[in-house]
């Protein structure tokens, strides 16, 4: 196992200081440092906190997560930093660090696409990924399907929302619920004590017109404006809120779609192998439902602390580019805060 | 030993090597506001290529750590810090102003109040004696509360000088202070405040540490002050 590649990850695309050591398939450290907490009164991450508490958690992140793996820095074979997409001052901190330690210890950096490595770091749960694969991406900054033919350089966008990440409808109908940042855990929660089928909330770009147009596209948007109304109409009338069910049902529209369309792309593509990533993979109800709907389809779910944000989804690529003897990033990429996914390595 | 110096304060990306007897062995910089990041390694390199230095041969990371634009002066630092960590030798900070002054004051001879744009209407600010000690700041002031003769380097009349932090002075400040004995502190604590307060308690803090002749900073920015955020009503009041 010692000829497999050390790789050190790094990630800061939002509000998770990242950094993970993988060696070939075996996760040796994964080191988390979130800042979440710090964004909870302003009830959604504000890029100016979230950069300034990476560059605070880096140097203890760093020394933590080698620690952990009982290893020196300098015993890192390659380094992999996300460089999109996600918030630009926070992902330049990450940048910034990478680039200086790979100066430091003269390795090759990749600078990579954190859509793709939300694909990539099934390898550390599963085993090497199945190619084709269709893969659901959500979270609270992402919500799309992709068909990954090579997760390092062959990945294509089949479609994204159009206007909230899924996650982020979490978090705003979770503020309109009494309910704190992140949405996503609080509704899961509150809801199964909740019907799903209590309140017939919209299911986004379902209708016959959009199965033309927009057939692996998402929307939200209506989705939140749905349930405003709903609970402005409870007020006018002076019913009481029935909270549960309004967390369940509203839940179970959004993963209704998700699943809906994320097994409906992979027939549509003729692949049997759906990876799903990104922090609402944690979600209770979407796990359900995927089991549910699956069919014959190879579903690959990993743990919940690998599907949010972490260093190891970084690594496990950079891991996956160092075996195809992909050429490193030259010094000096920047941030591209709205990197296509079609570009894994910048 | 050797000292390699950044700094990512203001619009300029600026590198040096320097050894302890003061000698710089190479020194470069770059004006782009803009463009930090994709300026900065390449840059180490290219100096440390000029020097005829090894990455392993430094000894110390010194860089600016402002006050300046936030997200351009967390370039510099970042990349220190793991340079740092990455070698396994110490990265130490001096206020980004502190370099111009000793530049001007060399050039000038006379107390100077230093300038740099910090964002919008806004600059940071702090004023140094003939000997090139700062007696006040760094502050943030608006536009508006600066007389434009204090945009004076010198005091004979208002003649104004512009000059980036150079990675060579820093370098310099650092060696200085450290033949001096001075140790470079763990942690400065600099409360940062809202933005109408402009980082007074912060200036008296640096103030107070230079009038003890200590420059010497942790690799930590000076933000002066909070984020802007605003707590939205639904989150403070619950829905």
């Amino acid at each position: 196992m010692r000829s497999e590649p050390l790789v050190l990850g790094i990630e800061t695309s939002c509000d998770e200081t990242g950094i993970a050591l993988v060696r070939g398939r075996t996760l040796l450290s994964d080191v988390v440092a979130s800042n979440v907490e710090e964004h909870v009164r302003f009830g959604g991450v504000v890029p100016e906190v979230a950069s300034r508490a990476h560059l605070e958690a880096f140097a203890p992140t760093l020394a933590r997560a080698c620690a952990e793996a009982g290893a020196r820095v300098t015993d890192v074979d390659a380094i992999a930093v996300t460089a999109g997409p996600g918030l630009a001052g926070a992902l330049l901190v990450g940048i910034s660090a990478a680039q200086g330690l790979a100066l430091a210890i003269d390795r090759p950096l990749y600078g990579v696409n954190h859509l793709a490595a939300h694909v990539a770091v099934d390898r550390l749960a599963h085993g090497e990924l199945p190619q084709p694969a269709i893969a659901l991406l959500v979270s609270g900054g992402h919500t799309s399907l992709l068909r990954v033919d090579d997760v390092t350089c062959d990945v294509e966008s089949l479609g994204a929302t159009l206007d909230d990440a899924a996650g982020e409808a979490f978090d705003k109908v979770a503020r309109l619920l009494g309910l704190s940042f992140p949405g996503g855990p609080a509704i899961d929660a509150l809801a199964r004590g909740g019907d799903p089928a209590a309140i017939d909330f919209p299911r986004g770009l379902t209708r016959p017109r959009d199965e033309v147009a927009h057939r692996h596209d998402f929307s939200f948007s209506g989705l939140k404006t749905a349930v405003v109304r709903w609970l402005e109409a409870c007020r006018r009338e002076g019913i009481d809120i029935p909270r549960a069910d309004v967390a369940a049902s509203f839940q179970e529209a959004v993963v209704d779609v998700l699943v809906r369309k994320a097994v409906r792309a992979c027939r549509d593509e003729g692949i049997d192998t759906l990876v799903v990533g990104g922090g609402v993979a944690a979600n209770s109800r979407l796990r359900m439902l995927l089991d549910e709907r699956a069919g014959g389809l190879d579903v690959r779910v990993p743990p919940s602390r690998l599907c949010t944000d972490n260093g190891a989804m970084v690594a496990s690529l950079g891991v996956a580019l160092v075996a195809r003897n992909a050429p490193p990033t030259s010094l000096g990429f920047g941030a591209d805060s709205s990197l296509p996914v079609e570009t894994v390595l910048t | 030993m050797l000292a390699l110096a950044i700094d990512t304060a203001t619009s300029a990306t600026s590198v040096s090597v320097v050894s302890d007897d003061g000698r710089v062995r190479s020194t470069r910089q770059v004006v782009d506001a803009r463009r930090h990041v994709e300026t900065l390694s390449p840059l180490i390199r290219e100096v440390l290529e000029d020097a005829g230095v090894e990455m392993a041969a430094l000894g110390i990371v010194a860089c600016g750590v402002g006050p300046g634009p936030f997200t351009g002066l967390r370039v510099g630092i970042a990349t220190a810090l793991a340079i740092g960590e990455g070698l396994d030798i110490p990265v130490v900070g001096v206020c980004s102003l502190d370099v111009v002054a000793r530049a001007a004051v060399r050039d000038h001879g006379v107390p100077v109040t230093v300038l740099t744009r910090a964002r919008r209407a806004e600059f940071c600010w702090a004023e140094y004696d003939e000997r090139g000690l700062r007696s006040s700041g760094p502050l943030i002031k608006n536009e508006a509360d600066l007389a434009i003769d204090s945009l004076a380097v010198g005091d004979s009349g208002p003649v104004q000088h512009v000059m980036y932090p150079s990675a060579a002075d820093l370098a310099d400040v650092v060696l200085e202070r450290l033949a001096a004995g001075e140790r470079i502190p763990a942690t400065v604590d600099l409360p940062e405040e809202d933005a109408g307060q402009s980082g007074t308690a912060s200036a008296r803090i640096l103030q107070d540490r230079a009038r003890r002749g200590l420059l010497l900073l942790p690799p930590v920015p000076i933000y002066l002050r909070r984020p802007d955020a605003v707590v939205p009503a639904s989150v403070m009041g619950g829905a």
